[in-house]
């Protein structure tokens, strides 16, 4: 096979290098705050978290959890807390727990039948034939 | 102020309306158009049965007819919203005397009614435009396909008519209500008509898919017509989200441009199964393989698609687009299981002839990739519209009121893109049919490549799911890159140089190349959704002018609010300084009150570069000048709209008409054999037209190419 020239390589590199070194390090409190915030409803409005919501109750929520997280209490512990104050619907995904887990399966099982069906229906000739290299073509 | 806006009973039609006749022309007109596209439907349909060539072109004329009648309509609407016409129930609700004109255009599909109307018209135009070149070129397919095209178009219709979007008043109210001030964005202008092109599009591959099993002809000669347009529907349903994320950045002022939302989602799913079918069409044109599997995909498509509308249009699932809402829900179930059953009836009934598609040779090969390449989309479509039915089928179940938000999606979403990915660079490296020794060396670079971007960004970053999703964007791109690294050896080689072989293979390969564009797209894509998930910081803070505070290198300042107003609206400005390392600028946050809606909307002011986008909202405002703002700091935001770009350009390159290219000849060789044309005897020809048919003969003929 002919040599790749190392320069787009190169370019491509220190464009993603960079892009990385754009990035922060780890986890703090805003962060930890902003997932915490992101698992739970806005219990006043249609359809949004309490991280993306603008309305006056979410900010205090995310007062509350900045409050607490600070305190030392676990992730598990603040959203607790709140499904017991406002029931199972503050959640913003249902629990993985109990018929909940016809949703979270659901994608894997799709995607794993779907492999498992393509490997039984056409995997089963000869997987290696060293003949030669198909059409090169698109 | 608050209009009383009485609920008239009655349609525009009846007598007693006197002095409303031109909005009386366009309810007639839509009328006209349900008993025209009834016609289309079964002349075509009998014709295509009996052969009967007059009853087909009449059946064409119908669908013409339904366009053209669709067309009055819109007008006669356009015109009573450009003119303030408020006898008209639906100007005065989306309308009022202080829009402007561009928004008093784009509430044509700001609400309900109109907007099924507009939807009906773009259909209409679609089918015409298909149909209009492929009943020469596949005139059996096109026949059927008129049918099925205009069954749809008639559903639609008859939607509009149960709308009555020319609906008068009895009395016209001086002023109307207005948009929605949400709704006065340049967003409005084309999101909404992007996303409908999109859906309404993929009817054209529908129609003509239903045809080929309603006639038997199961070749790829269906996909073949309608490429172009499956292409420009999918390409225009992505810009429809991208422009729609772009919209909801600028003025929702969360921060964010994607909240998997169930409307966002209900786009998302059509889109998805297309891109599914993009590349699997290819299989079937090029190997003949998957004829079954592609019918199924694009009714899959299209009633996805239909679903998307009903979630859209019917205000079932809690959402942000909640502004349309009606009683249309069970006409629309109704209509998708119709589909549904219909297309699958078809399908079984043709299954004998479907069954020997030539097979699979090998699964390490670019047909096995795309196999993968659909089971993992269309398992990410299946996941999110589970997603997004899920709360629905609990609650009718008894099981109360659930939501399923971004925890659920993104879980789907992060590993099911991430596989794409490294798919992505997989395919680009296989050949067709199977793999031999030369194949495997190629996934050297690439795997390298990726190795040392996991290593740099496994030191700097210690997120294991983004230093992975970094090595797998690494991967594409180095596996993309070598294609176009062989293009530009292959000019090398033959003499002309890299850039002249780069140039040949994005003139001459279209398809490939132009597709290979839309990868590099989506990889740009792919860094930005990466950085602005993974490493968002945010803070709220209350200031007193001259006050700040900082957000990651950033300090803001806070200089003091401005009040203001427009004619709708309190304005409050807020003049926050940016510090940056070696830089000052201005952000200038606004916040306003609509008193007509009571409805307060925050614009956020936001620098954008390509490193990041700092995000500045201005949250309230106290009288003594304090103020409470939200701050983002977003990296890498803009490189999901630059990437978007780019793949929006590569796909409107693998669809660009295409010259086959002159052969190479002397140029004294053409002109006597074009001379010789007029002296041959063809009286009525001219020079000209004797040179155009040579050429035309060189080129050889325009269709039918295996490109």
């Amino acid at each position: 096979m002919r040599r790749l020239g190392p320069l787009p390589f190169l370019h491509a590199l220190l464009a993603v290098l960079w892009a990385c070194g754009v990035a922060w390090g780890a986890p703090d409190l805003d962060e930890r705050v902003r997932a915490v915030a992101s698992r739970l409803m806005c219990p006043v409005c249609e359809g949004r978290t309490v991280a993306e919501s603008t309305s006056e109750l979410a900010a205090q929520m995310r007062a509350v959890i900045r409050e607490k997280l600070a305190r030392g209490e676990s992730e598990e512990a603040v959203v607790a807390y709140f499904v017991e104050r406002y029931g199972q619907s503050v959640l913003a995904a249902p629990p993985r727990a109990g018929s909940a887990w016809l949703l979270w399966l659901a994608p894997a099982v799709l995607v794993g039948g779907g492999a498992g069906y393509v490997v039984y229906r056409f995997g089963r000739r000869s997987p290696w034939s060293w003949a030669g290299d198909g059409e090169e073509e698109g | 102020m608050v209009l009383p806006i009485p609920r008239a009973g009655g349609s525009g039609v009846g007598p007693g309306h006197g002095g409303c006749s031109v909005s009386e022309l366009g309810a007639y007109a839509t009328a006209l158009a349900l008993v025209a596209c009834g016609y289309a439907a079964a002349a075509a349909a009998y014709g295509a049965r009996t052969g009967a060539w007059r009853w087909l072109e009449s059946g064409y004329r119908g669908l013409w007819a339904a366009a053209g009648l669709l067309t009055v309509a819109v007008v006669v609407l356009l015109h009573a919203l450009v003119t303030h016409d408020f006898r008209v129930a639906y100007v005065v609700r989306n309308s009022s005397l202080a829009t402007p004109l561009p928004y008093r255009i784009s509430a044509l599909w700001g609400a309900q009614a109109g907007s099924l109307l507009f939807w009906s018209w773009l259909l209409a135009g679609v089918g015409c435009a298909a149909l209009r070149r492929q009943r020469r070129e596949h005139p059996q397919l096109a026949a059927w396909a008129n049918a099925v095209l205009a069954t749809v178009l008639g559903f639609f219709v008859f939607l509009v008519v149960m709308e009555q979007p020319f609906r008068t008043l009895p009395f016209a109210p001086a002023d109307g209500r207005g948009l929605m001030p949400l709704l006065e964005d340049p967003g409005m202008v084309s999101h909404p008509p992007l996303l409908y092109l999109g859906f309404v599009g993929l009817s054209v591959p529908y129609s003509f898919a239903m045809a080929a099993l309603l006639t038997g002809k199961l070749d790829a000669g269906w996909i073949t017509a309608t490429r172009t347009w499956t292409v420009l529907s999918w390409l225009s349903l992505g810009a429809g989200l991208v422009v729609g994320g772009w919209w909801a950045y600028r003025t929702l002022g969360w921060g964010g441009y994607w909240g998997w939302d169930p409307v966002e989602n209900a786009a998302l799913v059509p889109w998805l199964v297309s891109t599914a079918y993009l590349h699997s069409a290819v299989v079937q044109e090029r190997r003949g393989a998957f004829a079954a599997w592609n019918l199924a995909l694009v009714v899959l498509a299209f009633s996805t698609a239909m679903l998307g509308t009903f979630l859209t249009r019917t205000g079932l699932v809690v959402s942000v687009h909640s502004f349309a809402r009606s009683e249309i829900g069970p006409f629309f179930l109704a209509f998708v299981g119709v589909v549904l059953a219909a297309s699958l009836g078809l399908l079984l009934w043709r299954w004998e002839d479907l069954r020997g598609s030539p097979p699979v040779d090998d699964l390490l090969s670019r047909e096995g990739a795309f196999l993968f390449n659909n089971v993992l989309f269309l398992g990410f479509a299946g996941g999110v519209l589970v997603g997004t039915l899920y709360p629905l089928g609990v609650q009718a179940t008894g099981g109360g009121q659930v939501f399923v938000g971004p925890p659920y999606f993104q879980a789907v979403a992060a590993p099911l893109g991430m596989a794409l990915l490294v798919l992505m660079g997989v395919a680009v490296l296989l050949p067709w049919r199977r793999v031999g020794p030369r194949t495997l060396a190629r996934f050297r670079y690439p795997l390298f490549f990726a190795l040392l971007v996991a290593v740099a960004a496994g030191v700097s970053l210690r997120r294991p799911g983004v230093v992975a999703a970094l090595a797998a964007v690494a991967f594409a791109l180095g596996a993309t890159l070598h294609a176009f690294h062989g293009a530009g050896q292959a000019g090398v080689r033959t003499g002309w140089g890299y850039l002249h072989g780069l140039g040949e293979a994005l003139r001459g390969q279209r398809r490939r190349y132009g597709g290979y564009v839309v990868h590099l797209g989506i990889l740009v894509m792919a860094v930005g959704i990466v950085g602005s998930h993974a490493y968002v910081r945010e803070r709220e803070v209350t200031l007193r002018p001259g006050q700040s505070f900082s957000l990651g290198r950033y300090v803001f300042v806070h200089r003091g609010l401005e009040a203001g107003a427009t004619a709708l609206a309190e304005v409050t400005r807020a003049q926050v300084e940016l510090h940056e390392p070696g830089r000052v600028s201005f952000l200038q946050p606004v916040r306003m009150f609509y008193p007509r809606w009571g409805q307060v909307v925050s614009r956020p002011a936001i620098r954008s570069t390509l490193r990041d986008d700092v995000y500045l909202v201005l949250w309230s405002f106290e009288r003594d000048g304090s103020a409470t703002f939200r701050a983002w700091v977003n990296p890498l935001v803009r490189w999901v709209w630059v990437g978007a770009l780019v793949s929006g350009l590569g796909a409107v390159l693998t669809v660009w008409p295409q010259r086959k290219r002159r052969p190479v000849l002397p140029v004294a060789g053409t002109l006597p054999l074009a001379v010789a044309g007029t002296r041959d005897g063809h009286p009525g020809r001219g020079r000209g037209e004797a040179a155009r048919e040579v050429l035309r003969a060189l080129r050889g003929p325009r269709e039918g190419r295996v490109p």
